[in-house]
């Protein structure tokens, strides 16, 4: 069907160019238009290939850490900032995670606090290996976000709601399930290829391109255009210099998206019941989680993308009551090692330490 | 009829995924798993076990059915339940001058991808001139700046703490 449509668009540029050769009554730039806009089909008939190339590529490791560290900037950019304290050091140093200099301030120690109970549960979940990196964002907003790649936000108006350790692992397993889920993907995958497509409409002069040239400048759009064509197959390496614009055009459209619809609901679901798992397994009450979710109040802000509060907590209480352990348990439905299988009333909720003052 | 026969396929293929049977291979999960002398929390621990790690799995404890006999490098002893898993973590799909190749958690772990921090790329695009004009706070390159600081906190966390957080969650000594 696709293809058909291509077909007809040709078509009809083709008769445009021609049709323009004979109003001007000569007939050399009936040949020239005609041998242009050949010319123009059969570029943009290779870059829409290319574009489904990309599309169909499966996404690799380095290139879900490269959107996934542009996604999680724009998160940082619109939470408000990080409530870290940055040390003074030039790139490279900063540039250095496991040397880079650390301030004991109280808003750092809200990270090291953070960081080490979102890598505990992040230690059982299916992606247990990744650099996973959790970080509260200063803004009053109830949410938490995610970013392919293991990034991981809370704000500081959550952190204000949650009244126990459980239900903060809670927040945090449900993070953890949407990247380890790679829920991310689909809308990436989508996003990558539209982009692409639109970047060659736009260059070919046609209007399906508009959006990008609305949004980019010519230069701007001349450099993504020079990755696309060099683009040979294979796996797209974002974080090669010469792909920076490629980059840039599906991350910012990443994000619209994302922000504009979030994830599915049947993700969100999912990931409530792989998150309460992984909090389960980790040794935490599901009590903290399913009762901050309860007393949300319904469609606020990141959660309005979310299903109502009351309907995951029905979910959650039907996946502890095992009804439905058999659609979501990633350790198997009927595994002797369910983490449900046991008598959850008998875990903690856990105090949340004093750093988490910090944000308060 | 065919759509019958195919489902019917499918829960005989799922049901007999999830049978174990004594000397099958399982998978931990969780850091610092203990493997203990025992059936109890305070059984002495052989070893200390990562996520990923395989054993070969014996069956349940009869009195304590929680608590399941494992094997592994020449140890036998027991593991909580909840830190095994009939799957083994993910495999990750990494880039290499030859094409893109699939390598399991462990493999990953080892490689050095896993602990790359904000890549190249993404520290281009906020960095960017386009990326920085307006007046959002943070501008784009202090979201860096503060992006680079939490992956080094992230990254600097020991294993002395993480085993003192699994202990506080647990209850357990490590």
């Amino acid at each position: 069907m696709r293809r058909a449509l291509l077909s007809l668009a040709m078509l009809g540029l083709l008769a445009c160019a021609a049709a323009s050769g004979l109003m001007k009554g000569d007939t050399s730039s009936i040949v020239g238009g005609v041998a242009e806009s050949t010319g123009t089909v059969v570029g943009l008939t290779q870059d829409l290939s290319k574009c489904d190339q990309i599309g169909a590529a499966e996404i690799t490791f380095d290139e879900e850490r490269a959107i996934g560290g542009a996604v999680a900037l724009n998160w940082v950019q619109q939470g408000g900032g990080l409530l870290v304290d940055v040390p003074t050091g030039d790139a490279a140093a900063l540039a250095s995670p496991r040397t880079l200099g650390i301030q004991d301030t109280p808003r750092n120690r809200l990270h090291k606090y953070l960081n080490v109970v979102g890598r505990n549960l992040a230690s059982r979940s299916t992606r247990p290996t990744l650099q996973w990196t959790f970080g509260v964002l200063d803004s009053e907003v109830v949410n938490a976000v995610s970013a392919p790649g293991g990034y991981v936000f809370v704000t500081r108006g959550l952190l204000k709601r949650v009244s126990n350790e459980a239900a903060l692992a809670g927040v945090l397993s449900h993070e953890i399930a949407h990247v380890t889920r790679k829920d991310a993907f689909a809308i990436y995958q989508k996003t990558k290829v539209d982009q692409c497509k639109s970047l060659a409409y736009a260059k070919a002069g046609q209007k399906e391109g508009s959006a990008v040239l609305r949004s980019y400048s010519p230069g701007f759009i001349n450099q993504a255009y020079a990755a696309l064509q060099a683009f040979s197959g294979g796996a797209l390496d974002l974080n090669a210099a010469a792909n920076n614009a490629l980059l840039t055009l599906f991350s910012d459209e990443f994000v619209h998206r994302y922000l504009e619809g979030g994830y599915a609901r049947d993700q969100e679901i999912q990931a409530d019941a792989t998150g309460l798992e992984l909090t389960v397994a980790t040794g935490y009450s599901p009590r903290g989680f399913v009762d901050f979710i309860g007393a949300l109040p319904p469609g606020q802000n990141f959660f309005a993308h979310h299903p109502a509060p009351s309907d995951r907590v029905a979910s959650m209480k039907l996946l502890l009551g095992k009804t439905r352990v058999a659609t979501v348990s990633s350790s198997a439905p009927g595994s002797p090692f369910s983490p449900f299988s046991q008598d959850v009333s008998q875990l903690p909720l856990l105090p949340l330490r004093d750093e988490l003052a910090a944000a308060r | 009829m065919r759509q019958s026969a195919g489902v019917l396929v499918l829960v005989l293929a799922a049901g007999a995924a999830w049978a174990l049977a004594p000397g099958d291979r399982v998978y931990v999960r969780g850091r610092d798993v203990a493997v203990l002398q025992s059936a109890a929390a305070s059984a002495a621990t052989l070893v200390k076990l990562q996520p990923g790690d395989a054993v070969v799995w014996r069956g349940a404890d009869k009195k304590k059915p929680t608590w399941h006999h494992v094997e592994t490098a020449g140890k036998s002893g027991f593991v909580y339940f909840a830190n095994l898993s009939t799957t083994p973590p993910a495999s990750e799909l990494l880039t290499s001058p030859t094409g893109a190749k699939t390598v399991d958690a462990q493999a990953f772990a080892s490689s050095g991808a896993a602990g790359k921090a904000l890549t190249e790329g993404a520290i281009r695009y906020g960095n960017q001139d386009e990326k920085n004009k307006g007046a959002l706070h943070p501008t784009m390159k202090e979201a860096v700046r503060q992006t680079q600081t939490l992956e080094a906190i992230a990254a600097q966390r020991t294993d002395a703490e993480l085993a003192a957080q699994v202990a506080r969650v647990t209850g357990e000594p490590q």
